[in-house]
């Protein structure tokens, strides 16, 4: 098995540590010339888990790996939530998954065109829009942690051409 | 009666103001709360709808933004569809990056499910 770890961050969560992120991994690919299309939809994929991180971690910390291994990206993030949100997230993630590409385009514009925000500022869309844009699955293991927290590692994987592996 | 809200790292630029034709939202948007960043122009575009003037140009030049604010721009655009009922000369016009293939996808998809007319532009983004 072919692995390397590209990009890891521990630490706090927030507004401008993202867009650092967002900034970070754009230039980063962009150097090594894959398409521009597939990096917004790369990064994109990692702003959506560090949203979802930063929404409902209560300590907005979060551990974050971007990391090639044989020919897939995986795109991991690690965070603490209540067990509610741990839970749902976990729920919805293997509903997703269950679902169709076409199902996915029209729960999508449904969610889009019809749903509300939730209190915490969400939309509900992250995960469909991750798996819209091609990714092959999503997968979310959650762990009772004692005291009311759960752990959360959200994991994103994205079977990568032979020429976008050497660039990436 | 305007509202100017400037860029940071997470939001975009967004001036609105009726007695120009040209408003812009600009940037990259991630912002954690796109609900709360949006309401004020949201709310600007809902008690202004009259006074904008008849020949106003929306431009959206996004570079990238989230799905929370995909939500909120979906409902900003269904604002200004409101208003383009009444003044049908109200252009929508998106600007995209050459190189950004994405941000033309996304606003062709809101323009198929607005079920409106946007006017595409190539340009270059800062």
């Amino acid at each position: 098995m072919n692995k390397s770890h590209l990009v890891t961050y521990q630490g706090n969560l927030s507004d401008d540590l993202r867009s650092f992120m967002c900034t970070t991994l754009r230039q980063a690919m962009a150097d090594n010339q894959p398409s521009a299309k597939k990096i917004t939809k790369l990064v994109g994929f990692a702003i959506e888990l560090l949203d979802n991180a930063q929404r409902y971690s209560p300590e907005s910390r979060v551990e974050f790996e971007w990391k090639t291994q044989d020919n897939d990206l995986i795109i991991e993030v690690k965070n603490m939530a209540s067990k509610e949100n741990a839970q749902r997230l976990y729920e919805q993630a293997a509903r997703i998954s269950q679902l169709s590409p076409s199902e996915i385009i029209s729960e999508y514009k449904s969610k889009l065109m019809n749903s509300d925000f939730n209190d915490h500022g969400g939309a509900g869309l992250g995960l469909l829009q991750i798996m819209k844009n091609g990714a092959e699955n999503i997968r979310i293991n959650i762990q009772d942690m004692n005291d009311g927290v759960w752990s959360c590692v959200s994991s994103i994987l994205v079977p990568l051409t032979k020429n976008e592996n050497l660039a990436i | 009666m305007e509202i100017k809200i400037l860029a940071t790292k997470s939001t975009p630029l967004i001036e609105l103001d009726t007695t120009i034709q040209t408003q812009r939202i600009e940037g990259i948007s991630i912002p954690i709360d796109a609900y709360d960043f949006y309401k004020p122009a949201t709310d600007f575009l809902v008690d202004n709808a009259s006074n904008f003037l008849p020949n106003t140009n929306f431009h959206f030049k996004l570079n990238y933004y989230n799905t929370s604010s995909n939500k909120a721009l979906f409902i900003i655009l269904q604002k200004i569809l409101l208003i383009k009922k009444q003044k049908e000369q109200i252009k929508i016009i998106w600007e995209f990056d050459d190189e950004n293939e994405f941000m033309l996808e996304s606003g062709q998809e809101f323009a198929d499910l607005l079920n409106c007319e946007f006017h595409f532009v190539n340009c270059e983004l800062k």
